[in-house]
């Protein structure tokens, strides 16, 4: 990882003095342990704040949406998730690509920190982090221990189909590639909670869900992160008429925005797992969203969002496609 | 002097304050899901009254504040109904409930300090002033600063908040043995539960609680008319659109932090009856300031950015008086981009110089 950062920032500062470029997005170190924050290098003293690590989470696409960024011509760093969502932004015209100069990174995966923080008896401000060939191996002032990666790395990574955007597709590639960890696991397997909720009856179901998004605040972090959550305007956001009510204390508008957001966003979801992440809350959107990917390939066929180029399976109707509704409406 | 009273664990003093239960609503920490939340008493079953112990002793705050208990996210003010050709009016006066609210920290509570000049202030906010004279806080207090408390340098006084009505101190555990827990009433409401519960069994009334607090370190406060000069000269700078370029502009910061109190007042109608209700709002939101009409004022994240730093840092000192801060972290530790009040403090120059 090291590598990457140091490539980095020689590609940034030479885009930076030639005027290749206004902005480098790109990552620098935030202020608690293992934390990563988007950071926009604007000058040559900026340079030497970019890295790149296994924290780099956010999906940077987005900002670009933000008129701060509109008419700039800005470098972007792309994990494989991250060069899904702006391509669904560059086939959508919401970007120029013409605007862009894109820093595709070898990408490993990103460690998850709410697992990282199970494994040890201490506060992360506490540990130090080893990245071995095969383990990691995290230790503190209380203890040691060596974890493999599958245990520390975030689900969708080690679902991850797509952890590298193809040569022809950006304008240069960092690092080698590789994977943190050899073992094959299947989307299900990384998933595994979904296996447990589906054997759940109904009420068993609704009160899983409802003690979950019981506790949601509707801060919208989980939509505003999201690198595929694009409307211009959000159906959320509406004023007139306002299809969500105000109230942050209903359940039922909790279940309203996020039934909603996830059938929105069922055949966009890149897989990058920032909605979960942001929440303060906790709250499993990655389940949420990814039993409906499930589901869409299950009667539509396998389909990648931001990789295959046909349409997405939800923007376009066959005759013959399958009604799950038709059974109950008759 | 205070009176006290004892009870041996955690999970002891919650049974016994069960047999409350009738005359109080209840409200403690407890953790569901890897996820700290306020849950009546009632609700919270018996394998999870160890969280409950592990939250309080906890030097650092719990993910949620407790303001919400005196501000809920929504309620109700109004309500109306269509009748022929008019509309009928109603106040909904609620009186509300005693409540007691166990587990919040000092910084916690002292945020009222903040929102009581705000609500309090004439016109009062009656709905407020109810729930603020019918709760009851039981504040555990701490014992040194968790990763990113900064409550000293807000004047907080870790271990001995003034604005508590009980303080819940843990005497020092050994290995495996703890002395107990102490209930000491401060308020007249608090000393007065603490001589109701002095009643019940499995409480005792003793003469004093431990003095935990070892030979205090001296942090300097942060004085909030240096801070509010300095935040002054900041107006133009390049550093709210460099946090812009990161801010996700969610609500985190601003529902997650004690002393935020922004709301919006909104109508639910349905078939010729409803309710007028406020609810909690964010600056951080675009549409926060969006009039009828069209016009925002501030029409950029970089704009909305420097609006919440300066109503803490210097609007606030202007109109009340204090930094509209305490400390608590919750920002630092919550952001998903790390924009913390911290943040903004070490740009204009460190704690160090804003004295
Ligand atoms: S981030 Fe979490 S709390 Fe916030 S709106 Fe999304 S689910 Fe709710
Ligand atoms: S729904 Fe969640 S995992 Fe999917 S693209 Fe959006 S933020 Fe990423
Ligand atoms: S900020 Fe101070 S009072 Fe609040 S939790 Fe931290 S140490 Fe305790
Ligand atoms: S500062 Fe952080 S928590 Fe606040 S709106 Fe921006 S991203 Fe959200
Ligand atoms: S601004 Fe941050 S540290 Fe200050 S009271 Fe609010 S959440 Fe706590």
């Amino acid at each position: 990882m090291r590598n990457i950062t140091n490539e980095l920032r020689e590609i940034a500062e030479d885009l930076l003095e030639s005027k290749k470029v206004d902005v480098v997005l790109g990552y620098a170190k935030g202020e608690q342990p293992y934390q990563s924050v988007p950071f926009a290098a604007k000058k040559k003293e900026d340079v030497e704040n970019l890295i790149f690590d296994i924290f780099s989470y956010s999906s940077l696409s987005k900002y670009l949406l933000d008129d701060m960024y509109r008419g700039k011509k800005v470098a972007l760093v792309l994990k494989g998730c991250d060069y899904r969502g702006l391509k669904i932004m560059l086939d959508e015209s919401r970007v120029d690509r013409d605007d862009l100069y894109l820093i595709g990174v070898e990408c490993r995966g990103v460690l998850e920190k709410s697992k990282l923080k199970k494994k040890i008896d201490a506060t992360l401000f506490e540990t130090t982090l080893d990245l071995k060939e095969d383990k990691l191996a995290i230790s503190s002032s209380k203890e040691n221990v060596e974890v493999p990666y599958e245990d520390v790395l975030s689900p969708y990574c080690l679902a991850c189909e797509f952890s590298t955007p193809h040569k022809e597709e950006v304008d240069i590639i960092l690092g080698e590639p590789g994977k943190m960890t050899n073992k094959e696991l299947t989307t299900d397997e990384c998933f595994a909670e979904i296996g447990q909720i589906e054997k759940m009856d109904e009420e068993q179901r609704f009160e899983y869900w409802k003690k979950q998004l019981n506790r949601c605040k509707r801060c919208y972090s989980c939509r505003n992160a999201c690198p595929v959550c694009t409307c211009r305007v959000c159906l959320f956001d509406r004023e007139n008429p306002s299809y969500l009510d105000s109230d942050t204390s209903q359940l039922a508008q909790h279940q309203f925005y996020h039934v909603i957001r996830a059938f929105h966003i069922s055949d966009r979801c890149v897989g990058c797992g920032q909605c979960s992440r942001v929440c303060p809350e906790n709250i499993p959107l990655h389940l949420l969203n990814q039993k409906l990917i499930k589901e869409l390939n299950k009667f539509y066929g396998s389909y990648l969002p931001g990789v295959d180029e046909q349409p997405a399976p939800l923007s376009f109707a066959k005759a013959d496609d399958p009604d799950p509704f038709e059974k109950e409406e008759k | 002097m205070n009176t006290v009273v004892k009870c041996h664990s955690v999970p002891k003093l919650l049974e016994v304050l069960k047999e409350l239960t009738d005359d109080y609503q209840i409200y403690c920490p407890v953790k569901q899901d890897d996820t700290e939340t306020f849950l009546p008493l009632e609700q919270i079953e018996q394998d999870e009254l160890l969280t409950v112990g592990e939250i309080l002793s906890k030097n650092e705050p719990p993910l949620y504040s407790i303001k919400s208990f005196l501000f809920p996210n929504s309620e109700v003010y109004l309500k109306f109904r269509r009748n022929h050709d008019k509309v009928d009016f109603t106040v909904h006066s609620q009186q509300p409930e005693p409540t007691i609210v166990i587990g919040g920290k000092p910084c916690d509570v002292e945020s009222f300090d903040m929102i009581d000049k705000v609500f309090l202030q004439e016109p009062v906010d009656t709905f407020y002033k109810q729930k603020r004279e019918q709760t009851i806080f039981i504040t555990s207090i701490c014992t040194s600063k968790g990763p990113n408390c900064m409550c000293e340098e807000f004047g907080v006084d870790k271990s001995e908040p003034k604005l508590s009505d009980i303080l819940l101190i843990e005497s020092e555990k050994t290995e495996e043995k703890s002395d107990g827990i102490y209930l000491k009433g401060v308020s007249e409401k608090g000393t007065k539960l603490i001589e109701r519960l002095a009643e019940l069994d499995g409480l005792q009334k003793v003469d004093n609680s431990p003095n935990l607090i070892e030979d205090k370190e001296e942090i300097e406060k942060l004085c909030p008319e240096a801070i509010k000069d300095k935040m002054e000269k900041l107006y133009d700078s390049d550093i709210w659109e460099d946090l812009a370029m990161r801010c996700l502009g969610c609500g985190i910061c601003t529902y997650y932090c004690p002393t935020c109190h922004c709301y919006d007042i909104n109508d639910y109608s349905r078939k010729g009856e409803g309710v007028r209700y406020r609810s909690w709002d964010s600056c951080m939101f675009s549409d926060f300031t969006n009039m009828a009409g069209g016009h925002n004022p501030r029409p950029t994240k970089a704009d909305r950015i420097k609006n919440r730093f300066f109503h803490k840092l210097n609007y606030f000192v202007k109109q009340q008086g204090p930094l509209a801060c305490v400390g608590c972290g919750r920002c630092a530790k919550n952001c998903p981009v790390g924009i913390s009040l911290n943040t903004v403090l070490q740009k204009i120059g460190g704690q160090n110089n804003g004295k």
